[in-house]
């Protein structure tokens, strides 16, 4: 990590969640259209490639979120037999996808991660855009 | 046998009791809960301790005493915590979480109590 880095404090957060929730393999911030922004992964699945299997996942759960009139994208979470794929929505041009091993606790993630999306939609000053845009 | 709803309840007329949940340790997530208010979130409360039981269980591995967790007791300045672990049925791992004032609950009722709350929940 460069001291130069503007985007330090984003990876700070990201390996915050990494060392507060025991089971988290690593995170990856992509935006919506499946192109990796920055991740914080050491090991494991190609950090591109999760960039667009978040990018599916959210395609589908904001289907499913118009379809059933329950407004915009949040969270959604895939739970395999070996582990997690969670994917949370950072304003809504970006995604922070988080991989968990089998012995994930998922529900002391979804605590952590809700702010730290917060923070991150408030660091990489997404914009966000008016609604009806992706309807 | 009770249900998950009636155990809660139950747990919840335990002498001090402020809230109650049933929780899977090998997620975190509640499969019930009851009670807390707005001063307790009793779902934050089972993540978190779901890490401290997890803690024990590796302690014990570690340890290599070949015995099981029966209950955990916290005690706060002003709260207990009892934590009773479900007999392992089949794969699944359960607890149950209760929070007690401290200057109003008995601690041997009810720790009695949550075991026979427990003996008699079927998930």
């Amino acid at each position: 990590m460069q001291p130069s880095d503007p985007y330090q404090a984003v990876r700070a957060e990201l390996a915050a969640l990494r060392h507060q929730v025991t089971g988290v393999r690593g995170c990856v911030i992509a935006g919506v259209d499946g192109l990796l922004v920055l991740h914080d992964t050491v090991s494991g699945p190609e950090p591109h490639d999760i960039a667009a299997l978040a990018a599916g996942a959210h395609g589908i759960s904001r289907t499913c979120g118009a379809a059933l009139q329950q407004g915009t994208f949040q969270e959604v979470t895939i739970r395999n037999q070996g582990g997690y794929l969670s994917v949370y929505a950072v304003g809504e041009l970006a995604l922070l996808a988080v991989i968990g091993d089998s012995g994930l606790n998922i529900a002391r993630l979804h605590l952590e991660a809700r702010p730290v999306t917060a923070r991150l939609a408030d660091l990489l000053r997404i914009q966000t855009v008016k609604s009806g845009y992706f309807d | 046998m009770a249900n998950i709803e009636t155990s809660l309840k139950e747990a919840m007329t335990i002498e001090g009791a402020i809230g109650v949940a049933l929780v899977d340790y090998t997620s975190g997530l509640t499969l019930g809960v009851m009670g807390g208010g707005l001063n307790m979130d009793m779902n934050v409360a089972a993540a978190g301790n779901t890490d401290v039981i997890r803690a024990k269980v590796r302690t014990l591995e570690m340890l290599g005493l070949g015995d099981t967790i029966e209950d955990i007791l916290i005690t706060l300045d002003s709260q207990y915590h009892l934590i009773r672990l479900l007999k392992a049925r089949g794969n699944e791992a359960f607890f149950l979480y209760l929070a007690l004032n401290k200057s109003r609950a008995n601690l041997g009722l009810a720790r009695h109590q949550l075991r026979k709350i427990e003996s008699e929940l079927e998930v």
